[in-house]
């Protein structure tokens, strides 16, 4: 039970990381390697905003998705535009070496060090013989409201329906005049945004280092894979499963071997149905 | 000008035949000239320090190649490279600890690389583009979590040692080797019929599989051959490092270059993944002097600018120019 309530507070960030990485996937059909280092730059954000100059949470979470968001903006307009619409071995590349650029740059600015820092919300709250901590329990929150603002977002404005629509069909959306260009910047901006916003709530609880991105980018591809690749409540379910389902291995067999099986049961998964399990899109 | 119907590269070098050869020969005749130079450095009086750099150049060149034989030709994005490496890697220095020579450890991680490649391309060459990338990504994170929990047999996440140690200057050669047979092996698959079908393979599966090429079996040999060579290169290198351990040789990053250096060189080019490496290594050493971490910044910023401005690579990209120049000069 214990286990149940650790794996779905820990899969609820797990969602909303992945729900980044689903939403372009979705857009542009592009997956966003350098994914795990954006996530990396969030915790590192909120290592210094949090833990140095002792900004408010709220502070720097605002802080967080504004520069997420201009980022990415800025990211597809200069690199990203002239690789969508292909097939997927040039996005995979670009994003690849954007990767490589962002972790390099990380671990020059910040070394390898490990770092860690004392987050508010400390203790934990115990009710029905459970132990759950106060702060995976605000992480989890946050994550749960950030999503259903996406969710919110999507469907209740404008901009929202043209990235519905664009994820359904590119060419029926643009020729109904839907600026392609600018909905795939916002598509770009919304996902590094959340992203950020997951790495800073990630290192609310967890040592920030340079590659500590890197698991993130291959749970979150765990995560969009079971989901249907590009369905965003797919993201969720999938976020959900994949941390009771991991945390649940971890405690019973140790972390190693939670990742053993659950990457090989991706591997097995991705030769069944390679378009993911809950979707059915080419 | 005189008009002519027979194509302007026929009437220049030959039939298409003679002009392979051509191409074969000037290449190996070109490879073998380098690889001399390359031979010569240890034995011009250089250090260990200038060994070990070239070490590095031609096992990147090594490890480029042998992606390149598969991915740069079929467009396949593997990233299960690294993976081979490090069965190459492992299974060298476990048998060389099991009290076996070089010679008989070289040849069974050869064998044991080939049968994972083999094991692996056989249900994921099914799939393509995205899931074969993460297919490969995954085998690759079982491999190395699967190496740090057989503790028993390779010393788990501490790493295992290497009983016997090897002269520096004997594996630089034993790598050149490497390198330039793998290099002479993409030369030569790149100028024959087996080449331009996985160019076809590259440029539209079906219709290479519906004028009669059997597409599934020559992506699995080639894969095969492929993930042998990355295995052969890693044999090489776990004997050259003495240690290893799950981290350092089933690494991302060593995928990572062994496809940033082909695909900046140009993907299914011979002289690509040659000049990058070499350039890489040379490069890299410069700035770790400076800082540890700016060659990766320097190989990803590479690779992105490639990817955008200059999509078939730096080598074909320049020889285009130069072929334009060239052109230009001619019918002025």
């Amino acid at each position: 039970m214990q286990v149940l309530v650790d794996g779905i507070l820990f899969g609820a960030l797990l969602a909303l990381a992945a729900a980044g990485l689903a939403l372009i996937f979705g857009v542009m059909r592009i997956v966003n390697l350098a994914h795990g280092e954006f996530i990396a730059a969030g915790a590192f954000f909120g290592f210094f905003a949090i833990g140095s100059w002792s900004w408010n949470l709220w502070v720097a979470l605002a802080a967080v998705l504004a520069a997420g968001a201009l980022i990415g903006y800025v990211l597809q307009i200069v690199l990203l535009r002239s690789v969508v619409g292909e097939g997927p071995l040039r996005s995979l590349l670009l994003t690849f070496g954007l990767s490589m650029v962002l972790l390099g740059s990380l671990s020059f600015a910040f070394s390898g060090d490990v770092r860690s820092y004392e987050a508010p919300f400390a203790g934990s709250l115990s009710a029905w013989g459970l132990q759950v901590p106060r702060q995976s329990l605000f992480i989890a929150a946050i994550a749960v409201v950030l999503f259903f603002c996406l969710i919110g977002v999507l469907f209740w404005t404008k901009t929202g329906a043209g990235l519905r629509a664009t994820a359904q069909h590119r060419e029926a959306a643009a020729s109904c005049g839907v600026n392609l260009a600018r909905i795939d910047a916002i598509a770009l901006a919304i996902s590094i945004s959340l992203v950020g916003a997951a790495g800073l709530l990630l290192s609310l609880r967890y040592v920030v280092r340079p590659e500590f991105g890197q698991p993130w980018l291959l749970q979150s591809i765990i995560v969009i894979v079971l989901g249907g690749m590009g369905s965003l409540y797919g993201a969720a379910a999938g976020g959900i499963a994949i941390g009771v389902a991991f945390t649940t291995l971890s405690y019973l067999y140790g972390s190693v071997i939670g990742q053993l099986v659950l990457y090989s049961a991706i591997f097995a998964l991705l030769l069944v149905r390679p378009h993911g399990f809950a979707g059915a899109q080419a | 000008m005189e008009r002519t119907h027979e194509p302007v590269a026929t009437q220049r070098y030959g039939s298409v035949a003679r002009q392979n050869r051509n191409r074969i020969l000037l290449g190996a005749g070109l490879i073998s000239a380098g690889a001399i130079a390359m031979a010569a450095i240890p034995a011009l009086g250089a250090g260990g320090y200038a060994v070990t750099l070239a070490y590095y150049g031609v096992f990147y060149i090594g490890l480029g190649q042998s992606w390149n034989l598969m991915s740069g030709l079929t467009g396949y994005l593997s990233v299960a490279h690294a993976g081979f490496l490090g069965i190459g890697a492992y299974s060298g220095v476990l048998l060389i600890n099991a009290g076996q020579g070089l010679a008989v450890a070289l040849g069974a991680a050869v064998a044991i690389s080939a049968a994972a490649a083999f094991l692996v391309g056989l249900p994921s060459l099914r799939v393509n583009g995205l899931a074969f990338a993460f297919t490969t990504l995954f085998f690759l994170e079982i491999c190395r979590l699967t190496v740090t929990l057989w503790t028993p047999v390779t010393g788990g996440g501490a790493g295992v040692y290497a009983h016997n140690l090897f002269d520096i200057e004997a594996m630089y050669y034993l790598m050149l080797g490497a390198a330039l047979l793998i290099t002479v092996i993409v030369l030569v698959v790149r100028h024959s019929q087996v080449g331009r079908e996985l160019l076809a393979i590259r440029e539209d599966e079906r219709a290479a599989e519906s004028i009669g090429i059997n597409v599934t079996k020559l992506k699995l040999v080639t894969f095969t051959v492929s993930g042998a060579l990355a295995g052969f290169v890693g044999a090489v290198h776990g004997a050259f490092l003495g240690f290893l351990l799950p981290i350092s040789v089933f690494a991302l990053e060593l995928t990572l270059i062994a496809i940033a250096l082909p695909l900046i060189g140009g993907m299914g080019t011979v002289t690509g993944p040659i000049f990058a490496g070499l350039a890489y290594s040379y490069l890299r050493e410069q700035f770790q002097v400076q800082a540890p971490s700016l060659h990766l910044i320097m190989l990803g910023a590479a690779v992105v600018l490639v990817v955008i401005f200059m999509p078939t690579g730096v080598v074909p990209t320049a020889t285009g120019w130069y072929r334009r120049l060239a052109l230009r000069r001619a019918t002025q």
